[in-house]
This record gives C-alpha cells, sequence and structure tokens, in this order.
C-alpha cells in the first residue's frame, strides 16, 4: 500500500471505520512508515481531545420554559383559527335549499311591500276605475274581484295601472294648484314662488290640501337674470 | 439492532404524542435535548441562542406532530428541522453581525491566557471545530460528536452516502491541522521544554 493511498483513509483507519482486511494493510504499512505513523498519532490525539470533551447540556429550566412555549402557541393557533378559519365549512345541501327558500321568499315580500308604498296612498282605492264600465275585459273583471290592500297584488304594475296612477296624480297637481295660491314659472321654467295660502280651502273632488310649510320668498330685485331667489 | 430498538421506542413515544400525550412529549424532549445541544452548540456561538434553536425545533415538532411520516427515523425527522433552524440563525447572522464590547473584552483575554499556557486544549478545539466550513462542520458534529451513523447523516443533510465520508474525512484533517501546532507545543511543554521567550 502507498502513503496517498493510506492517508486518504488514515482518519477513518483511528476511528475504526474501515474493514478489517484493509485495516490490517494500513497497520502493516504505519509500522514501517514513520511519516504516516505521524500523522495516525494527531488523528489520535484529535480523538482523545474529542472523548475528553464535556458534552454541551440543556438548563435545567428547559422543559418548563418549553412546555410554557407550546402552552402559548396553542392559545395563539385556537384564537387565529376563531378569527380566520382556514377552509370554509360544509354545509348540506337540504340546509342550503331551505336557506335559498327563505331568502327568495323574504325578498319577494320585501318587494311587494316596497312597491305597495310606492304606489301612493291608500285612501284612494287603486282598483276603483278598473271595474266601471259594462264593456271591460276579462282581466278587468279579474282586476276588481281582487282586494285592493294586497301588496302583493299592487305590486303587478299593468299598464291599465299605471295610466291610473298618473291620472290620479294630476288630478292632484291640478288641485293642489288650485288651493294654494299665486305661482310664478321664471324662464327656464322651474317654479320659484309658491306661496302658502291653502288654510281652509274647500276640498276638491274630495281632497283637501294641507298648508304649505316651507315658503319661498321672491323679490323683485332678486328676479332678475341669474337669481333664482333664496329660500327661508 | 440498538438503533432498531431507539427507532422503535420514539415510534411508539410519538404515536403516543399524535393522541395528545403530552407525558410521552416530555419523554421524548428529555431524550434528545441534551444531543441537540451538544450539536447545536457548537454550530452556533452563544449558549442561548443555542438553547433557543433547541427550544424551537421541539416546539416545531410539536407543531407539527401529525405530518411525520413513520416510514422514517424520528431522531433524522428532528435532527433535520434542528440544522435546517441553525443554518437559518447563521445566515441571520452572516447579514447583522452583532457584537458586544464586553464579550471582545473577555474573548482577549481568554485568547493571551491560552497563548502563554496551552495547557487545556478544550476551548482550542471547539475554537477549530466553530471555525470549520460549515457543510463539514455539520457532517462532523453528527458523524464524531453525536455518533450518528453515515447512512443516517446522509438523510439528515440530505446528500449522498459517499459526500457525508468525503465531508467528515474532510473535517478531521483540517481540525489536524489546526490543532496540531498546539498539540506539539503542549507536547514540549510537559517534556520539560523551555519556555519560548515571547511566551514568559
Amino acid at each position: 500500500m502507498r502513503c496517498r493511498k493510506v492517508r486518504s483513509c488514515l482518519s477513518a483507519f483511528c476511528r475504526g471505520e474501515i474493514a478489517p482486511g484493509v485495516a490490517g494493510d494500513i497497520t502493516r504499512h504505519i509500522d514501517g512508515c514513520p511519516s504516516c505513523r505521524r500523522e495516525a498519532e494527531a488523528f489520535r490525539a484529535v480523538n482523545r481531545m474529542l472523548t475528553q470533551q464535556t458534552p454541551l447540556k440543556t438548563g435545567d429550566d428547559f422543559s418548563a420554559r418549553l412546555f410554557a412555549r407550546i402552552a402559548n402557541e396553542n392559545f395563539a393557533e385556537k384564537r387565529e383559527k376563531a378569527y380566520l378559519p382556514g377552509r370554509i365549512p360544509l354545509v348540506g345541501a337540504s340546509r342550503l335549499a331551505v336557506v335559498a327558500v327563505t331568502a327568495v321568499v323574504v325578498l319577494l315580500v320585501g318587494a311587494g311591500i316596497n312597491l305597495s308604498q310606492m304606489a301612493g296612498p291608500s285612501s284612494v282605492p287603486l282598483a276603483l276605475s278598473t271595474s266601471t264600465g259594462s264593456g271591460g275585459s276579462d282581466n278587468d273583471l279579474y282586476l276588481t274581484v281582487q282586494p285592493t290592500h294586497n301588496p302583493l297584488l299592487n305590486s303587478q304594475k299593468s299598464v291599465s295601472r299605471m295610466v291610473q296612477q298618473y291620472n290620479r296624480w294630476r288630478e292632484l297637481s291640478r288641485v293642489v294648484r288650485s288651493q294654494s295660491g299665486a305661482e310664478q314659472f321664471m324662464g327656464n321654467g322651474s317654479t320659484v314662488v309658491m306661496a302658502s295660502s291653502g288654510y281652509g280651502s274647500a276640498p276638491v273632488n274630495g281632497i283637501r290640501i294641507r298648508p304649505v310649510v316651507k315658503n319661498y320668498l321672491f323679490t323683485p330685485e332678486n328676479s332678475s337674470a341669474g337669481a333664482r331667489g333664496a329660500v327661508y | 439492532m440498538e438503533n432498531e430498538t431507539a427507532k422503535q421506542q420514539d415510534h411508539d413515544l410519538f404515536h403516543k404524542v399524535q393522541d395528545g400525550d403530552m407525558v410521552a412529549f416530555n419523554d421524548l424532549v428529555n431524550r434528545y435535548r441534551d444531543r441537540l445541544m451538544n450539536v447545536i452548540g457548537r454550530m452556533l456561538p452563544s449558549r442561548e441562542e443555542s438553547e433557543d434553536i433547541v427550544q424551537e425545533t421541539f416546539l416545531r415538532v410539536y407543531q407539527h406532530r401529525s405530518s411525520f411520516d413513520f416510514k422514517h427515523c424520528f431522531s433524522t425527522w428532528l435532527y433535520t428541522i434542528a440544522l435546517n433552524l441553525a443554518r437559518n440563525e447563521l445566515r441571520k447572522k452572516k447579514k447583522y453581525r452583532f457584537v458586544d464590547i464586553a464579550d471582545i473584552q473577555n474573548t482577549e483575554i481568554e485568547v493571551s491566557v491560552e497563548a502563554k499556557i496551552p495547557s487545556d486544549l478544550g476551548p482550542a478545539l471547539n475554537e477549530a471545530i466553530g471555525s470549520l466550513p460549515e457543510k463539514y462542520k455539520t457532517a462532523f458534529l453528527l458523524r464524531d460528536i453525536e455518533e450518528m451513523p453515515y447512512e443516517e447523516v446522509a438523510r439528515v443533510l440530505s446528500v449522498p452516502l459517499g459526500t457525508v465520508k468525503s465531508r467528515v474525512n474532510r473535517a478531521r484533517s483540517i481540525l489536524r491541522d489546526k490543532l496540531r501546532p498546539r498539540m506539539e507545543e503542549r507536547n514540549a511543554l510537559s517534556k520539560g521544554a523551555l519556555l519560548p521567550v515571547s511566551l514568559l
């Protein structure tokens, strides 16, 4: 065996990691080679130093501190999960169906109530005129037998109902004009002055208009171009 | 055979840990805490940091206990986590190097005393191990300090068996070369040779 070959595995030889056959060859070489013997001695000295080393140890309170940390981490993990769920909770199909049906019913009822509120004062029977006349269609006849206060029925907007509503508001605006005082129009058509004088006025078509609360003042000085009056 | 028994004991304990048995976890901690400290403590400069890393290792083990694969050795998993954490810590230290003035003063005193009387080679050995390149150091610590089989070191470091053997061999050679002057000096002192004037 040559020195170069021996030295390449000398450290392993000194640790007893070499197979017995090869180890015998190395031993024979070292016996006859002083420089390789010196190298082997150096390795053995390092090994002795390693075995004499005092092993490093953890402190006495290591376990206590570790378990305290684990307890804290557990708590933090739970809190995080409570606020930010890692996954979407699974809901059964039957439960989803019940939720969907409930949502649809709630939406329908809500929409019906809103539309009935938009339809105007309930003191005026909306379906009244549809029943007038003997030549009414089947549809008219159908409307007449329905209760007029039914919110679901009111939400159904037929053309005749829309015409009827338009006529009602037109009549109302005419009554308002006749019961209130003077009114003037600017060049652009917007109402500027509308004095309230409707106190005690006689009802027109059974409708009495309440007095105007907010008064608009119009003076000749600010009636020039650009002036729009002021609200007091 | 002994290794197989130890492996089986680890697995038995870890099965209990997975079922929420904290006593079993405490047993595992007691089995490995000093062994880990003996390796990690020689990789990192300060004792406090090393202990923190060992704690963090057990914390990670507990947190990820459900993901452990029983096909592998528990100790391999444990050392892999610990070494990864230690490497990360060293990487951070390279980025930001904090130096305490008191530490510098203490080091200077120790070095000067050691240079005059090299009677104890322990600190010199630790210093030499600390100065090893990281890849040689980890392989050397696991093999020669922790006395782990080469195969397990290869699994922990995720490198081929031949690479581990060559790294360990290289580390031993570097240590021998670094410690040789100190050892020769000590031998000379023990034989009653006169101290050089520069050391007096």
